[in-house]
């Protein structure tokens, strides 16, 4: 092939590069006035009295909106559950929460302005815990119960699964919550239009979902809201900020000025929404000779003041608690919780990573009972083709999970450098390895989420591909144009793409969910067949002759004489079913993504410094499309897994985020990153454009539990808890429980 | 240009004029204050920029004395070859600093007149005995930096004063010395506990004299005494053992009471072998 | 609100402005002189994003009040010549090191910072000069390999 499977470059990279790559901040429009929302700095209270009038006769100061004023419907959310306030109405449920928005002729205007409102609050107890939200005596965040939401699914029969078993391994896990820290801030520019309408420039996961929400709010006729993305400085499944692309369209109707509105790093850190917390429990009923007879799961999750993303979350989560193991008999029960805390979200594996590091730590704690080979351990459970899940799904034959933990195997075994045996000069270091495994379904959960796709000739002679979806870096327009190219058998460099603008491109659904390769990938796949498919009878009919790169003129110029527009259009739905609301059965996703990643590290158990010394990841990712596009992937999610293992926590104090910068808030730094080897098993799916699936998600899912494992073997002692800060590992080395 | 807003001044005395006239915010670097006035609202009346005075930059040897002015850059002093060899403590803490952009801004000056317990100079400063130079229109008066520090609230420094330079006895040859910092991460990182150790050993090997300041334990870097005596007569093949028991006492003596004890008298002892590793080197 | 005037080099040429007292280095050049590929990340020098070179060096211009830099030469990604963008372009886009790109023009002025005073470079020489600008998006591999890319060329070729 000519096209897939190289390293085609990026086409937006230029202008990233030379620095005229244009985000929403960059954007400059004549007469523009600056908004701001006015924010609660309780986490729980009531609302009595806002004052806003002294404001609206302050020369510059253009609008001032309160809940009242909205138009439409006063509620968001990113799916059918709508329960958030763009502006709050009687009560706030988070620290930060709007309750007024002002645009101003400035920045300074507006943030002065901001801060002579004079609001009036009764403060109400804050639920800032999880564990306080279970309490008999505590307030309640909406009229329901905290606990809002609660699922199971089950097979076989965990109970005696248990009676059979000859070893039990049962512990309780807990992870932080964390932040997506984008290093460009939420942002969004409205520019009102003449027929009363908005045209919306956003950094944004989805066009088209930000465009239903504006126009709900609005009250607007969606066919007079256009949403555009800008170029999206990344997203790892957050942004757009729904209540904040709102905002911005309410003060651009109301002011009729374009209203740019850019968060602050503190705003991102305290209003945008975060990696949901989880605590879990996990037992594992275990055969002497290593094979797990059943696995039984309590997970609750911290979902914060709204609903959310939770519901869609708590639904992956159930599916993908025991992990890439084939278990007969597994007993599943997930519940969300309200905090006073913002939103958690979507953020990059979506509720798994979590999961990820309690099963796995599970493993190594049962191969280190059973004195079984960890790696080994992992073999006799993995998933196999012909295996079921626990929603009864099948593993399709061209699975190549198994293959993914016997690479790095190989690759351990045959590395010059492995130094995993314990330090004889320095006995306050101590070395270690560990491993973690995943599965990851590629798209949204049960649920349809079709990519749609057309591939048109334009009048220019180029090829147009026009995708919903936005490209948030990750680079999905670079493989649809190499897909397109290889279909096509045409020069890539005719061919271009229009994304995420609502006016032009059809909804393809989120960029989330790990569905652009396998969904969006083939819907565009299927677009350019059909193209294909109408450009040969065209050509035939009018004498023409492929390739495409020779008669591309004369094609054009006699479609233009017949009128004839030439375009292919692709739809492509992953053949899931929802999960039976009793059984808990059906086929939740297309295909699946598994990988293995590996990692040496070493531990100074008076500092609890934690070096990482190599790190090696295999995926089975089918057919690789773009290979430096997947291992920037793969590096960035193992890297970003890294912060998540022992860097990165969100402090939080009566509901409020008291490290909301990157001086408190600790990413990883390129002086923290250590050698990472990817790699891939040769597979191909059999769903997949050219056999393709999706890594963006899995990229991450299993680093943290490697390293925690790796933290565990280390000091002899079972990490239960992440961030493994410095102060953690201190604790750990003084425990007893030694392994 | 006492009415002036923002003053940029090429002069010592010209800083100085201006300073006199009261009311007056002094900006080193900025990498500290420009925080407080885009995010804390700070709004100074007037500005007084002091990195385009060259009178305030140079590293040199002034008889048995090194001086630093004030508006010597982190990069500069973790460059200066002088500094390199004779005063390793001093140029790895300017290493440490944050990340090359705050290294290329933060200046000596403002790093001690911040007031952070984490200031990464302070420790090695305060090894070395420094001295620092106050400068104003009137007068001009040397302080030692423990005088400086050691008051409890305010710093002993007039509204009309300039640090000028910081100067400290040039170690002997055969002095070794190195600073250790143990953040969370690998670069743009707070200390979370620090170690500043210099050593002189004989000639058979064994040290004479030492001194062990720690910094980030407490509100300003302090000296470990108990710890440091120990060290006399011990040499690099020596048992560690009871000089890092000494500096976990310590660590409980001064901040037993905090959060962070728990970490930090068992962190010292980390940054303790690894100073002594890297000492030896 | 007070106003200060000042003037410096920017890009190569004399410019003057008039901004508030507090405005940043990072407001003037983005705001008043249009060069929006210096970014905002964080506003507390703790990103990079918005780094430019100010008399050759590498500074975090979010935390520099806009009159400090008066007489002084300042550089943006918007200020290299046609011949060092192309280079970086071309190294950093063969290399994947450029993803959504916000950290980008800060990560490719403190490697020119790097490469203008040295170019026999290791690895941990790369990735201390960058160890001040924040990426999310790569993990860091392939952007220290775009730099070493560049400063191995231009050992061989000495463009500049």
């Amino acid at each position: 092939m000519k096209y897939v499977g190289e390293s085609v470059l990026k086409e937006d990279a230029w202008d990233k590069v030379a620095g005229k790559a244009q985000y929403v901040e960059d954007i400059k429009i004549e007469g523009m006035l600056w908004g701001i929302a006015v924010r609660s700095p309780y986490a729980h209270a009531i609302i009595k009295n806002i004052k806003t009038e002294e404001l609206e006769l302050i020369p510059g100061v253009h609008a001032v909106i309160t809940a009242k004023d909205i138009p439409g419907e006063n509620r968001v959310g990113p799916s059918a559950w709508k329960d958030q306030p763009v502006i709050a109405e009687d009560k706030v449920r988070f620290f930060g929460e709007a309750v007024a928005l002002i645009a101003a002729e400035s920045k300074e205007m507006v943030k002065e302005s901001a801060s002579k409102v004079i609001v009036e609050y009764e403060e109400i107890k804050v639920i800032s815990e999880l564990q306080d939200a279970l309490k008999k005596d505590c307030p309640v965040v909406h009229t329901d119960g905290n606990v809002f939401l609660e699922r199971k699914i089950a097979k076989g029969n965990f109970r005696n699964a248990k009676k059979n078993a000859d070893l039990m391994v049962e512990n309780i896990y807990q992870t932080q919550s964390v932040d997506h820290a984008y290093i460009e801030p939420d942002s969004c520019l409205a520019v009102p239009q003449k027929d009363g309408g908005v045209l919306v420039y956003t950094s944004t996961k989805s066009v088209h979902h930000d465009k239903e929400e504006i126009s709900r709010v609005l009250g607007l006729e969606p066919s007079k809201v256009r949403v555009k993305a800008a170029t999206i400085g990344g997203s790892f499944g957050g942004k757009s900020d729904i209540p904040l692309i709102c905002m911005t369209s309410l003060l651009a109707v109301k002011t009729q000025k374009p209203v740019k509105m850019v968060y602050s790093r503190e705003e991102v850190f305290h209003i945008t929404s975060k990696r949901h917390s989880y605590i879990m429990k996990y037992t594992h009923v275990v055969r002497k000779d290593g094979k797990i007879l059943g696995v039984k799961v309590d997970v609750l999750i911290d979902a914060g003041a709204y609903k959310g993303y939770t519901p869609s979350v708590l639904g992956r989560a159930l599916i993908h608690a025991v992990g890439p193991y084939n278990v007969d008999n597994v007993s599943v029960c997930c519940r969300a919780v309200y905090t006073n805390k913002t939103s958690s979200g979507a953020m990059r594996g979506y509720g798994v990573p979590q999961l990820c590091f309690a099963y796995e730590a599970q493993m190594d704690e049962i191969a280190q009972k059973l004195k079984i080979n960890p790696l080994q351990l992992r073999l006799i459970n993995a998933f196999k083709p012909g295996d079921r899940t626990i929603t009864g799904q099948r593993i399709k034959s061209d699975i190549r999970f198994k293959e993914t933990i016997k690479k790095v195997g190989k690759i351990r075994e045959n590395s010059e450098n492995t130094n995993i045996q314990p330090s004889t000069e320095k006995s306050w270091i101590k070395r270690g390895w560990g491993m973690a495994c995943c599965m990851y379904g590629n798209g949204r959960t049960g649920q349809p989420n079709p990519g749609i796709a057309k591939v048109q000739i334009e009048d220019d002679c180029s090829i147009m591909i026009y995708v919903g979806s936005p490209d948030i870096g990750q680079g999905s327009n670079t493989i649809f144009r190499q897909i397109v190219a290889e279909i096509l058998q045409i020069n890539i460099d005719k061919v271009n793409i229009i994304s995420a603008d609502t006016e032009f491109t059809e909804d393809s659904g989120t960029t989330s969910g790990t569905r652009l390769t396998f969904i969006v990938g083939n819907a565009v796949k299927i677009a350019a067949e059909d193209l294909y498919k109408k450009l040969s009878l065209f050509l035939n009919e009018y004498g023409l002759d492929l390739p495409l790169d020779n008669c591309l003129i004369d094609l054009v110029r006699k479609a233009k004489e017949k009128g004839t527009k030439l375009f292919g259009r692709g739809f492509f739905d992953p053949p899931t079913s929802p999960l039976d609301s009793k059984t808990g059965q059906g086929v939740p996703y297309g295909t699946y993504t598994f990988g293995t990643q590996y990692v040496e590290i070493e531990v100074n158990i008076l500092t609890g410094k934690i070096k990482l010394e190599k790190f090696i990841a295999c995926y089975d990712n089918g057919r690789v499309i773009n290979p430096t596009l997947y291992k920037g992937q793969v590096i960035g999610g193992i890297v970003m897994g890294i912060g998540y293992a022992f860097l990165e926590d969100l402090n939080i104090w009566k509901g409020k985020i008291t490290n909301a910068n990157f001086d408190s808030y600790i990413l990883p730094t390129s002086l923290d990153v250590p050698d990472i080897d990817v790699n891939v098993v040769i597979s191909s799916d059999e769903l997949g454009p050219f056999g393709a699936k999706g890594i963006g998600e899995p990229a991450i899912i299993p680093t943290a539990a490697a390293i925690a494992n790796a933290v565990s073997r280390a000091l002899k002692v079972r990490a239960r808890c992440l961030p493994l800060n410095l102060e953690k590992v201190i604790e750990m080395t003084q425990r007893r429980d030694i392994l | 240009m006492t009415e002036k807003k923002f003053y940029c001044p090429t002069t010592l005395k010209k800083a100085l004029y201006f300073l006199n006239v009261g009311d007056v915010t002094i900006i080193a670097g900025g990498t500290d204050l420009v925080k407080e006035i885009t995010k804390k609202s700070l709004r100074p009346k007037k500005i007084l920029d002091l990195t385009h005075i060259p009178e305030l930059k140079g590293i040199n040897v002034s008889g048995d004395k090194i001086r630093i002015g004030s508006m010597s850059t982190f990069s500069e002093l973790a460059a200066n070859k002088l500094l390199q060899e004779r005063c390793r403590l001093l140029s790895e803490a300017a290493l440490s600093v944050g990340s090359p952009q705050i290294r290329n801004r933060g200046t000596i000056g403002g790093n001690i007149v911040s007031r952070s317990p984490a200031a990464d100079c302070i420790p090695p400063l305060m090894a070395l005995d420094a001295k620092l130079h106050l400068f104003s229109l009137n007068n001009n008066r040397d302080l030692s930096l423990v005088e400086f520090l050691n008051q409890s609230t305010e710093l002993d420094l007039e509204e009309d004063e300039i640090v000028e330079s910081i100067s400290f006895k040039l170690p002997k040859k055969e002095e070794k010395s190195v600073f250790i910092k143990m953040g969370r991460r690998n670069a743009l990182a707070i200390s979370r506990i620090s170690m500043a150790l210099r050593v002189i050993p004989d000639q058979e090997g064994n040290i004479r004299k030492a001194c062990i300041c720690l910094g980030a334990v407490g509100l300003y870097p302090i000296i470990a005494e108990e710890a440091q005596d120990m060290l006399i007569g011990l040499n690099k093949k020596s048992n560690l053992e009871p000089v890092l028991k000494a500096l976990s006492k310590f660590i409980i003596d001064i901040i037993g009471y905090r959060k962070s004890a728990p970490y930090k008298k068992q962190a010292v002892k980390g940054i303790a072998l690894e100073a002594w590793d890297r000492i030896w080197e | 609100m007070d106003k200060v005037k000042f003037s410096f080099i920017l890009n190569g040429k004399i410019v003057a402005a008039e901004p508030d007292l507090y405005s940043t280095l990072l407001d003037v050049l983005r705001d008043y002189f249009g060069l929006t590929g210096v970014k905002r990340g964080c506003e507390i020098g703790e990103c990079g994003a918005c780094t430019v070179l100010l008399n050759g060096k590498a500074v975090c211009s979010c935390i520099i009040l806009a009159p400090s830099v008066e007489n002084c030469e300042v550089l943006t990604i918007e200020g290299l010549t046609n011949k060092e963008l192309r280079l970086f372009q071309e190294a950093f886009i063969t290399a994947g090191a450029v993803q959504c790109g916000y950290c980008t023009p800060g990560m490719i002025l403190s490697a020119k910072s790097l490469l203008d005073c040295k170019l026999d470079l290791s690895i941990k020489d790369i990735k201390l000069a960058i160890s001040g600008n924040l990426c999310r998006c790569t993990g860091y591999e392939q952007i220290v390999e775009a730099i070493h890319n560049v400063a191995n060329y231009l050992k061989q070729k000495e463009v500049f």
